[in-house]
């Protein structure tokens, strides 16, 4: 609080020069961070197949182009499957887990802490192959449900992060209170923590969905034939074949843009703090 | 739900209970029983026990050794749901949820009473502590009073056997715990609950209990009413933790005399000095401490000036020492008593009557 | 008011097997709920995993980790990879540093206007970044078009398919992952201590040099582990931008599994990587804990 009242006073500070080269400098850096998002909104609209500045032509053909290609849609239905079904294994497990790490005591736990972080940290790609050469002598390539799973190992450290923090600042007094008052542990967690953590578990689904719904690298190894959405734009990409991607890509952003907006107003902790 | 109350209330029963948190032991072989309707203080400074006995009583922890009885039924083992025990917490620790009216039903609900009689209960409770027409209000909507007394009736609307508060007015200030200290002590009293109150704060337990248990390192250092502790604390711990005092060591050098630190001797009446060999202590309240005119005696006296002067309001604090450097002593005179303020280097003649001192083991 | 209640008291029962049971019977509760996690990453992760890294020795033979730590061809890639994530770990301080500081200064409206600005590219899709990229640095890209246009230059700037191009994107990516840990220090800094320092007479100079930015240190060492750590393993960025000639470990070792079918030695490079990645993340974990925590 007297941080807050401090940095307040500051706050009504007088802007001297060198304030106004810092915020030139910051408005510069956020064009460059927005550049590529704002660039692709011509790209999709134009006329022509080739990448052309300016464009010649105004045109929604791409846009056409991927709502009438059964391959698009179905490669884009995938995604949302398989990103429903990690977000719910995810966010079960890793409120679980979250739970036993920050209430539990017991041996092995920060063992446990480490080990739940690291897919967040060993590279993708030595993850992806690992599991590649494993399902395929299962023969589970090409299955969606193969990805799911690839994708929920992936996805727990993300919810494990957001509830554990949302746990750790949470008055376990009143989870107390409630059990003195005649509850069970599970009953008090049900009726009185969960309620109140609901917003960090909407950003932890939230996290999850968007990690899985945009991942490639598994996806590309575990999908075969069969596409998720990533899959297929970085197909589309490295082919060259038109621009559609771009129309992919304004989509894509659009949606991230309303989801952002959605999470800020219902979830809370989806600015990754300081690890 | 008066008459029942005291129905329910039950005897509260501590046998030889321990425990250890690695080298560190919490509460050692700590006996105590907490009578029907009675309300009974752990005091102690922090890390002297208290909380661990009152958590151990309410069954978020579990003795080493011992057991926790209410009306002769063993709870030890007993998960906090099934014993039937409120608790009032420090920081109330209500659910910010749940309407006032809800946190008080909660209870009522976990035993799935019917919704009729919750209401009612409900309606009872918030009547008795005075907040009849908030039930719909959200605790972030209550000043801290008010959530104080809306924890507490949560905490007693499902008429428990025993009633356990943690230090509950910490957060208050200073004008509003004491308010609200008397009220929970009517509360209590009203229902003839039977209550474990825990605090580090001596003039709060003076006000509140019927008995106090002084802790001191996971001990109980000693047992008794409020005016046995303060008038007769068994041991030189006791005597600091509770009130102002003066504080002596004194060693018997025979013939009903001791002689203290600073070289002066007193004569003590047998019954201070007892029959023990070693040093004892001796405390003598600043009150009892007096400004001799020509005329009077005391059993204790001598001559000195006042060395430091301490403005409580009405009542002021002085410090005076004896000319012969001996010794000092602390001494509270009311001010319509003296008739002024008086400064340091006046000159007094103070004593007192061995009757007032109060003797214990040093050690 | 005088009925009398019909709520049953239970009667509490003692748990069997006593106290010690009871004890550890919460600690086994505690595991139990973390079991299915657990579970879970130790069949669908660690062990493929392992059984990945098993692959790199053939028979006690150590070849493939002679080949990829001695063949000058792979050195190169591994000591690329680590000088392009040192690079880019640079640039995003340089670049995030100044960035961050504005946003804990500015009043809070303009501020989530900033991170708003941030999140947005951070949540969206690699791939539609890298995309963007291309479509910004080709050689009838918008820079390249309108450098042309403005007579700046005559000759389309070779700003894709090089180190340059995977530079910039990387950059991009990893820029709010330096960020935030620096926001989240900075907020923290109680202004006090530099209204304390300017009074003991420091300037404005000073101030920064002996007491703000140390006190960020810790944001920054947090930063640069985290943007390290993650650019050591990129792949979507270096394959898209490199154009094939930017060569990182990532980039190669699908090229080995997915060309060459060559698992053993995929496997040493992984390992490898692993390694240098685990090293630096503890290494650096290490240097931020003996870095003191002000705060």
């Amino acid at each position: 609080m007297e941080l807050k009242a401090a940095r307040e006073r500051i706050g009504r500070r007088r802007w001297r020069p060198w304030h106004f080269v810092l915020f030139a400098f910051t408005a510069l850096v956020l064009l460059f961070l927005m550049a590529p998002l704002v660039v692709v909104f011509p790209i999709s609209l134009s006329s022509s197949s080739y990448l052309q500045f300016p464009p010649p032509g105004w045109s929604l053909r791409w846009y056409q182009q991927f709502f009438n290609d059964s391959t698009w849609i179905d490669a884009t239905v995938r995604s949302i499957k398989v990103a429903a079904a990690t977000t719910v294994l995810a966010t079960v497990m890793g409120t679980a887990l979250s739970f036993s790490l920050v209430r539990g005591r017991y041996p092995g736990k920060e063992f446990f802490n480490q080990v739940s972080m690291m897919p967040l940290i060993i590279p993708t790609i030595i993850y992806s192959i690992a599991v590649y050469g494993w399902f395929g002598q299962l023969k589970l390539i090409g299955l969606w449900q193969g990805i799911v799973l690839g994708h929920t190992v992936l996805a727990i450290p993300y919810v494990v992060i957001i509830m554990a923090a949302a746990l750790r600042t949470f008055d376990i007094a009143q989870e107390h209170a409630a059990m003195s008052l005649g509850a069970s542990r599970a009953r008090a967690i049900w009726y009185v923590t969960l309620p109140q953590i609901r917003p960090s578990l909407i950003s932890a689904a939230f996290l999850a969905f968007i990690s899985s719904f945009d991942e490639l690298v598994v996806a590309m190894f575990l999908g075969g034939s069969n596409m998720t959405l990533p899959k297929k734009m970085f197909d589309n990409i490295i082919n060259e074949i038109d621009p559609t991607i771009a129309a992919v890509s304004v989509m894509q952003v659009v949606l991230v843009t309303v989801v952002l907006i959605v999470v800020s107003k219902l979830g809370s902790g989806a600015v990754p703090a300081e690890r | 739900m008066r008459a029942m109350a005291s129905l329910d209330a039950g005897t509260l029963e501590v046998v030889g209970v321990t425990r250890r948190f690695g080298t560190v032991t919490a509460v050692a072989g700590v006996d105590l029983t907490v009578r029907r309707g009675e309300m009974l203080t752990l005091l102690g400074p922090s890390g002297s026990g208290k909380t661990t006995l009152l958590k151990i009583v309410a069954g978020f922890e579990t003795p080493d050794e011992g057991a926790v009885r209410i009306d002769g039924r063993d709870i030890t083992m007993a998960p906090p749901a099934k014993r039937d025990i409120g608790m009032v917490f420090q920081n109330y620790a209500l659910f910010p949820h749940m309407t006032v009216a809800e946190n008080v039903a909660f209870p009522l609900a976990m035993r799935r009473v019917p919704r009729e009689e919750r209401e009612r209960r409900v309606r009872e409770a918030l009547k008795l502590v005075d907040l009849p027409t908030h039930g719909d209000r959200l605790p972030r909507q209550l000043s801290g009073g008010q959530q104080q007394r809306v924890a507490l009736a949560r905490a007693i609307v499902f008429d428990p056997q025993l009633l356990l508060l943690d230090e509950p007015f910490g957060a208050l200030d200073r004008q509003l715990r004491e308010q609200m200290q008397l009220e929970v002590r009517r509360l209590q009293q009203r229902l003839e609950l039977t209550a474990l109150f825990v605090t580090h704060d001596q003039e709060e337990a003076l006000v509140m209990s019927d008995r106090i248990a002084v802790m001191e390192q996971g001990r109980i250092a000693q047992l008794g009413s409020p005016e046995e502790i303060y008038r007769s604390p068994a041991s030189r711990f006791v005597a600091g933790f509770i009130g102002e005092s003066n504080l002596y060591r004194a060693r018997p050098i025979g013939d009903g005399v001791v002689e203290l630190e600073g070289g002066l001797r007193i004569p003590l009446p047998p019954r201070l000095i007892g029959s023990g060999h070693g040093d004892l202590g001796l405390m003598l309240r600043p009150e009892r401490v007096r400004s001799l005119g020509p005329g009077d005696t005391a059993d204790i006296a001598f001559d000195g000036a006042i060395e430091e002067v301490v403005y409580l309001g009405e009542t002021i604090k002085y410090r005076i020492k004896s000319d012969d450097g001996q010794i000092s002593v602390l001494a509270r005179w009311p001010l319509h008593e003296v008739g002024r303020i008086l400064s340091p280097g006046h000159r007094v003649r103070v004593g007192w009557r061995s009757a007032d001192m109060h003797s214990f083991p040093w050690s | 008011m005088s009925t009398p209640t019909t709520i049953p008291i239970e009667r509490p029962t003692s748990l069997p097997g006593g106290r010690l049971w009871r004890r550890h019977r919460d600690a086994l509760s505690s595991l139990a709920v973390a079991g299915p996690a657990l579970l879970f990453l130790l069949v669908f992760y660690l062990i493929p995993v392992v059984m990945l890294l098993a692959q790199s020795v053939e028979g006690e033979a150590l070849v493939h980790y002679r080949k990829a730590l001695t063949d000058g061809l792979y050195v190169r890639v591994l000591l690329d990879t680590l000088l392009i994530a040192a690079w880019v770990s640079l640039l995003c301080l340089v670049l995030a540093y100044p960035v961050a500081y504005t946003l804990s200064i500015l009043p809070p409206t303009w501020s989530a206007v900033g991170i708003a600005f941030i999140l947005l590219p951070f949540w969206t899709s690699v791939l539609v970044r890298t995309y963007g990229w291309m479509v910004l640095l080709g050689r009838n890209g918008l820079i390249n078009r309108m450098l042309t246009d403005l007579g700046w230059i005559d000759a389309p700037l070779p700003l894709l398919n090089n180190m340059i191009g995977v530079l910039i994107g990387m950059t991009h990516v990893l820029l709010p992952y330096m960020v935030f840990p620096l926001y989240a220090v900075m907020r923290r800094i109680d202004p006090n201590l530099l209204a304390a320092a300017r009074g003991l007479g420091a300037s404005g100079w000073h101030v920064f040099l002996r007491v703000y930015l140390p006190l960020t240190l810790p944001g920054v060492l947090a930063g640069t582990t985290l943007v390290f750590v993650l650019a050591i393993g990129f792949f979507i960025t270096p394959a898209l931008l490199g154009g094939g000639k930017v060569h990182m470990m990532a980039v190669l070792i699908e090229q080995q599994v997915r060309m060459f079918l060559n698992w053993g030695f995929a496997a040493a490079l992984s390992a490898v990587l692993l390694g240098a990645t685990l090293l630096t993340y503890v290494g650096l974990r290490r240097l931020l804990r003996g870095n003191m925590q002000w705060s």
